[in-house]
């Protein structure tokens, strides 16, 4: 399967997914008009990247800030991690928010308040 | 909730009043996703110049959450689509912003209810109930989550107290006035 590289935009955060690594990142804003769209080949990619995962797999998520539209898709996309990880392998969460940034922290600990898997806050300079 | 006759509401007068302060923002017109866009850059930007950088976030989710609701829900008005007037105002030590759109009869209902509600409810309850709904429902066919009115509650921290303004039988200004410190 191949990797995807989306670029960020004035609405929608840089992602990309890299199978080989096992990596999935996520950073930037996260506003757009129609969140189901923009994220369902994120969906579709994290299907076919379930039915043969790596070993291990990383999720940096680095949002400035999102519409409750994206909440919805960014838990989806938790919960395909979620499930991945009840299958019996290794992931991590990594969330990273800014020093003073109560909001995206707050965010974090929503998601992880829900999802049941190993879950890193990780506070960054701005 | 306070629901105002046409008659005692001057549409024009309404727009124009800055309440003593400056206006940073003021959009009459079809709200569109650019418009949008030019609105939260010229928050940021401010918020920025202010050195307000810790309220800006709250600010911006609370603005994104209320303008794509306009931007959904807003009755045609005047011949003009999804029409609303959007002021932001700067005075002494607040921020306020302020938006006008038109609803029809059954949004106003739904809406009310829904404001009545969560203006029982305090912090915690709503923090509970918006996970709830994150947790357990999915978006819409509309692609709603169902979360935005309770993301304003939540980031304001305040109750919130509409004006709506009957035009007759079918339709109503729905008007949000929302302070921010």
């Amino acid at each position: 399967m191949n990797s995807i590289k989306i670029e960020s935009t004035t609405k929608t955060p840089y992602v990309y997914l890299d199978p080989t690594q096992g990596l999935i990142e996520i950073k930037g804003r996260s506003i757009p008009e129609n969140s189901v769209e923009f994220y369902k080949p994120i969906i579709e990619w994290l299907d076919k990247y379930s039915s043969q995962p790596q070993p291990k797999t990383v999720v940096n998520i680095q949002l400035e800030y999102f519409n409750t539209s994206s909440s919805k898709c960014i838990l989806d996309i938790f919960k395909k991690i979620e499930a991945l990880y009840n299958s019996g392998k290794d992931v991590i969460i990594n969330w990273y928010y800014e020093e003073d940034d109560e909001d995206m922290l707050e965010a974090g600990e929503d998601y992880q308040s829900i999802i049941k898997v190993p879950f890193k806050m990780i506070e960054i300079q701005p | 909730m306070f629901v105002e006759e046409q008659k005692s509401f001057d549409l024009n007068l309404w727009k124009n009043i800055s309440y003593g302060g400056s206006f940073i923002f003021k959009f009459e017109g079809s709200i569109s996703q650019e418009i949008i866009t030019q609105y939260l850059i010229t928050l940021d930007k401010f918020l920025k110049k202010e050195n307000l950088v810790r309220s800006t976030k709250k600010i911006l989710i609370v603005s994104i959450e209320l303008l794509q609701n306009i931007f959904k829900h807003s009755s045609p008005y005047n011949n003009i689509e999804k029409f609303c007037i959007i002021k932001c105002i700067k005075l002494k030590d607040v921020l306020l912003t302020e938006y006008l759109n038109l609803i029809d009869k059954n949004h106003f209902i739904i809406l009310n209810d829904r404001i009545n509600q969560l203006n029982l409810l305090d912090h915690n309850e709503i923090k509970s109930l918006y996970l709830k709904i994150l947790k357990e429902y999915s978006l819409t066919e509309k692609n709603q989550a169902n979360l935005g009115l309770l993301q304003v509650y939540r980031k304001t921290k305040t109750k919130i107290y509409p004006k709506f303004v009957k035009l007759n039988n079918e339709y109503f200004f729905y008007i949000l006035k929302l302070h921010f410190f």
